[in-house]
């Protein structure tokens, strides 16, 4: 079960939420919250899919000893959190990303036990161990709060992965306010919204421009744009979905992305994508002589973390040693480049960079690379169909794409500028956007149903 | 001591000043106290605004999830669901395993109910939004309605007994359609069993017919035991029409001319008495397959195939796990 589910989204969300208010307290909400979650994961999967959490038990020790070493040793606090980072990623590869091992080696599991949002999962329980060896919080040493948080679900697919440090105060005491309630039901409806509508359009051009017999020219530019942009729309939609099941829970959480910018020019478009991730390598990283080699050691960390295939391991090495040069050049120069300048180069750069993740070897984003220069008499077929589809979608791609486009941002502030003229204005202002999400989502609920019963 | 209280000093000029100082202070203050309690009542009325405004979102937004999912899981369609003979260990079973949510998961998206309009109503929305200029795929659910349920009747008539001689009545002419109304059968007042108030039923008749076995009509019930293909007597039969087979010729309507009910040959025979569906009842129409039925006498014509692979919403990429 996935956010976007009919199922999750129309009767176990709103019920899950709806029995929140049956008490006050935190201790009740989070409750109810662990047994949501249990439910969540485990859904349509084996029980024992939930022993994952077991490992809850493993990272709550490894945290005290942590915490406990650091007064009197640290080498051996630093062996704790290593031996942390190692439980943890056998989590990541051996559950999350254990398609990758191949059917002889026996160490492929039946997907029955594998459950949902285990690399998420693991990356934020490793974040914790690391913040209280760094000093950013304390130990938890009550059993019942920790494993509300290991267990949220709103945080193990896409995000937030959240801090301890920042989440720790409202695990004790928290409230379901009215703006909290409104943020949270926008950004699930936002998000739920982009996974529905958008993202089947733009993988249906990125299948027809890039995975066709003869995709070439124009059309497999357009197809990986497309593909970029299904990516992009998937992971914030399932970042606004779980942040706003996170807020309709009590939780006050940033969203796990922000707006597209190439002000630091490729570093500024990475730190764009899974921000929880990004802040957590910085804090690892530090700012030190062996800054520009932690760079390049957490950029491959970090592609491995989406997929350990060989082909993300190379680009997560190319994105880590530019992303080290930049961080040589220094920041500052980056930033007197002009912005249309850094637009364009951070755009053809991220295009070539990130394209490979899309094919499963490098045979495959060789065809498809040299097919960008190389037309024959199919491809021009394959090219009208894709143009027949951005065609068939271009209103979706004009709203969607303006949305995360400066575009989007102008109308935001004309948007609440307007609202703050007056209470009237305010209340026009945001009754209206309201609205606007009701109708899409409920548009989004038709499709969905339609699709749903067709299948 | 105060300036007041030194008489012998101050002068008329000292406290008329001083009053005129006091008074412009003293407005001031009002007019700071004024303002001050202004700017708060501004503020509270700034916070009711927003709390307003949230309320506001929370009952738009939620109204909508509150009732799709109320609609999806009220309205659904309970007709093909069997009982659930599983023992208790059985069903633990299932629940260990995974199955029993994926049973309910499953039971829910193939049970939504108004299948037929929300297909429709997703391919106007496309359409309005230019994802796709074809409304080809529309379903005529009044006529698909009419045809496949057992319980569509008309008011007016009444039921009549059917025997096995299809032959025509005395006094008709060879070919000519007859309508026999029969008599009410059955009332209730359950939600789930249609009132039968009457049904009508069309025979067509031909001089020239004299039935063999393999050239009989096909008569199929719903809700018939697989083989059970008798189209004899039922006084709880509901038929709609008889409609010749492909060895005969159509009598009431011209044969080149398509017609909205050329797709359905069959009789429809309900016994309450049975609950299986037969083994020859229809395909159950699929919005890909009613989608055909013409809505003008124009040769119908379809889009070629698109070039694409379906596309699965639902895959989630690797990083979403």
């Amino acid at each position: 079960m996935t956010y976007s589910s009919l199922i999750f989204a129309s009767v176990i969300l709103p019920l899950s939420v709806l029995f929140l208010f049956f008490d006050r307290s935190s201790e009740y909400k989070n409750l109810c919250l662990c047994i949501t979650s249990f439910l969540f994961v485990t859904w349509g999967h084996h029980l024992l899919a939930g022993a994952l959490f077991v490992t809850l038990i493993v990272d709550y020790l490894f945290a005290l000893a942590v915490e406990g070493s650091l007064k009197r040793d640290k080498s051996r606090a630093v062996t704790f959190l290593i031996l942390d980072l190692l439980v943890n990623a056998a989590v990541l590869v051996f559950i999350a990303h254990n398609d990758v091992f191949p059917e002889e080696s026996g160490l492929l599991i039946n997907k029955m036990f594998l459950p949902v949002g285990a690399a998420f999962y693991a990356l934020k329980n490793f974040a914790y161990v690391y913040d209280v060896y760094s000093g950013r919080c304390k130990a938890e040493r009550s059993p019942f709060y920790f494993i509300t948080f290991g267990m949220s679900y709103p945080f193990m697919l896409a995000g937030p992965a959240v801090r301890y440090s920042e989440i720790a105060p409202q695990l004790r005491e928290r409230k379901l306010t009215a703006a909290l309630m409104s943020r949270g039901v926008k950004s699930f409806a936002l998000g739920f919204i982009k996974s529905v509508i958008a993202v089947p359009a733009f993988n249906s051009i990125a299948e027809a421009g890039i995975y066709a017999e003869h995709a070439a020219g124009l059309g497999s530019v357009i197809g990986m744009l497309a593909k970029f942009s299904a990516v992009w729309f998937t992971f914030t939609g399932m970042s606004d979905m779980g942040t706003g099941i996170a807020c309709m829970n009590g939780f006050d959480v940033p969203l796990n992305y922000t707006r597209l910018n190439s002000k630091l020019m490729l570093g500024g478009a990475v730190r764009c994508y899974n921000t929880s991730m990004i802040e957590l390598f910085k804090d690892i990283r530090g700012d030190s002589a062996a800054t520009p080699v932690w760079t390049v050691v957490l950029a491959v960390c970090g592609a491995a973390f989406y997929s350990p295939k060989p082909m993300s391991l190379i680009v997560g090495l190319i994105t880590g040693i530019i992303l080290a040069g930049e961080y040589l050049f220094a920041y500052d120069r980056i930033e007197r480049i002009p912005s249309p300048v850094k637009a364009i180069v951070t755009a053809v750069i991220g295009f070539f960079l990130f394209s490979p993740l899309a094919f499963n070897d490098f045979p495959e984003w060789l065809f498809w690379i040299t097919g960008i220069a190389v037309s024959n008499e199919n491809s021009s077929e394959t090219n009208a169909a894709v143009f027949e589809l951005v065609k068939n979608n271009m209103l979706i791609i004009i709203i969607f794409l303006a949305a995360v486009s400066p575009i989007g941002e102008l109308v935001k502030n004309a948007a609440d500028k307007l609202s703050q003229r007056s209470a009237g204005h305010y209340t026009a202002v945001k009754v209206t956007e309201a609205v606007l999400t009701a109708a899409a989502l409920a548009i989004s609920f038709i499709l969905l149903a339609a699709n749903t019963a067709a299948v | 001591m105060g300036r007041f209280e030194d008489h012998n000093n101050v002068t008329d000029a000292d406290e008329i000043n001083y009053f005129l100082n006091n008074a412009a202070n003293a407005d001031d203050a009002e007019n700071a106290a004024a303002a001050a309690e202004e700017k708060r009542l501004g503020n509270i009325s700034e916070e009711d605004t927003k709390a307003h405004s949230d309320a506001l979102t929370i009952i738009i937004i939620a109204f909508v999830i509150l009732f799709f999912g109320s609609v999806f899981t009220t309205l659904t369609n309970h007709q093909d669901m069997t009982e659930d003979t599983d023992n208790a260990s059985a069903r633990f079973g299932k629940f260990v395993e995974g199955s029993y949510f994926a049973d309910i998961e499953k039971k829910f998206n193939t049970q939504l109910p108004l299948q037929d309009e929300f297909h429709n109503a997703s391919i106007l929305i496309k359409y309005c939004f230019g994802i796709d200029n074809s409304t080809d795929d529309l379903i005529d659910i009044e006529s698909k309605r009419l045809a496949d349920d057992p319980y569509s009747i008309s008011q007016t008539n009444q039921y009549i007994p059917v025997n096995n001689n299809t032959s025509s009545e005395e006094g008709d002419d060879d070919g000519e359609v007859t309508k026999k109304t029969l008599p009410e059968v059955v009332t209730t007042s359950n939600n789930k069993n249609k009132k039968i108030s009457g049904i009508t039923l069309t025979t067509v008749t031909n001089e020239n017919q004299m039935f063999d076995e393999e050239d009989k009509p096909m008569s199929v019930d719903r809700n018939a035991p697989p083989g059970n293909h008798d189209a004899g007597f039922n006084p709880y039969a509901n038929s709609t029409e008889t409609q010749p087979t492909e060895t005969q010729t159509p009598i009431t309507q011209p044969s080149d001319q398509p017609t909205e009910t050329a797709s359905h040959t069959q009789i429809y025979f309900t016994d309450p008495n049975r609950t299986q569906p037969s083994e020859t009842e229809p395909v159950q129409s699929e919005p890909e397959q009613s989608g055909q039925i013409p809505q003008n006498t124009d040769p119908v014509t379809t889009d070629p195939p698109a070039t694409t692979k379906s596309t699965n919403m639902f895959i989630i990429p690797a990083q979403g796990r």
